[in-house]
């Protein structure tokens, strides 16, 4: 009997169709479960990597902004001096 | 109120919400609900495959929504809606195609049929929006990219439809028409609570997903933003 065909006769109910895996084998449902959360719980570890690294990026560009600024200032009252 | 020395957040309050919810689901899915008579206890993955492969029609429909948003009010916000949802999109429908592939093997005794118009009308709805991510990372931040994007966003969503009607569009398939809509076989109540806690727990956490995936965008173009004031001074 082809895939095909066992689709559509266990679709339609036939008893006589048997599971090749056992109908209490839980393996299939587990890794379907699992692979969710993980999948999850990883896109949201990559996500929140993400944002701190573009966080962190933006602190050091106004920390070095703020550093320029504060030499540019003493550069000038040193020349005023 | 604080969690770890910052405000608490109604993005954090989904956050929980949507955790709490999945846990629930999860519980009615494998406890609750009865084992199926025919499928036996491959059934269950009709829990998460279900509401997986609908969340992911509902984030397509938000990338061609914003797209239409961002060419009628040329506003970055809508991009940046259309680009979170659209990565969203392809990680359930990734997840839907994974857990659909799983169940097809102890019930159909495969992992793949070609023949099948849902499996194959829904890769090819998933091979859009992965282009659709590609077209984005290889392109430069601009309106231009923008643009196109929105036009793709827009166009690629008849694949939505098309994957979703494909089982009334052709005969000869394996998926069977949703029970839900079936005027002869009414689902059970058994079935139908974990379904709907399914569906609520995957919207959950894709709304959560979304608020926290936008504000990354809000942050890169806060460096965007710096790093051109830089260039400028």
């Amino acid at each position: 009997m082809s895939y095909g065909q066992r689709a559509r006769s266990l679709r339609e109910g036939q008893s006589d169709v048997e599971n090749e895996f056992g109908d209490f084998s839980p393996i299939f449902v587990f890794v379907s479960y699992a692979a969710v959360w993980i999948a999850f719980f990883a896109y949201l570890y990559y996500v929140a990597r993400r944002q701190s690294d573009i966080r962190s990026q933006i602190d050091a560009l106004k920390e070095s902004a703020e550093n320029e600024e504060g030499s540019e200032g003493s550069d000038q009252s040193d020349s005023g001096n | 109120m604080s969690l770890t020395g910052r405000r608490f957040t109604v993005t954090d309050a989904i956050g929980i919400a949507a955790f709490l919810a999945m846990l629930i689901a999860l519980y009615f899915a494998i406890v609750e609900s009865p084992i199926e008579r025919v499928q036996g206890i491959h059934q269950k993955i009709f829990y998460i495959h279900v509401p997986t492969a609908l969340v992911g029609y509902i984030a397509f429909g938000v990338v061609a929504f914003a797209s239409i948003m961002y060419v009628w009010k040329r506003t970055d916000r809508w991009d940046r809606v259309a680009l979170a949802s659209a990565e969203l999109g392809v990680l359930f429908t990734t997840l839907m195609l994974a857990t659909g592939s799983i169940w097809g093997r102890p019930v159909w005794g495969a992992w793949w049929d070609w023949s099948d118009a849902r499996l194959v009308t829904s890769l090819v709805m998933w091979l859009v929006y992965v282009a659709y991510l590609m077209f984005r990372s290889l392109g430069e931040r601009g309106p231009g990219t923008y643009r196109s994007a929105a036009v793709i966003g827009i166009l690629g969503f008849v694949s939505v439809p098309l994957s979703y009607f494909s089982i009334w569009l052709w005969t000869n398939i394996l998926h069977p028409v949703p029970t839900l809509q079936s005027s002869t076989d009414r689902p059970e109540g058994s079935i139908l609570v974990p379904f709907l806690f399914g569906m609520l727990a995957f919207t959950l956490l894709y709304v959560y997903l979304m608020s926290f995936r936008m504000r990354v965008e809000e942050s890169q173009r806060e460096l965007n933003e710096l790093r051109a004031a830089r260039e400028v001074s």
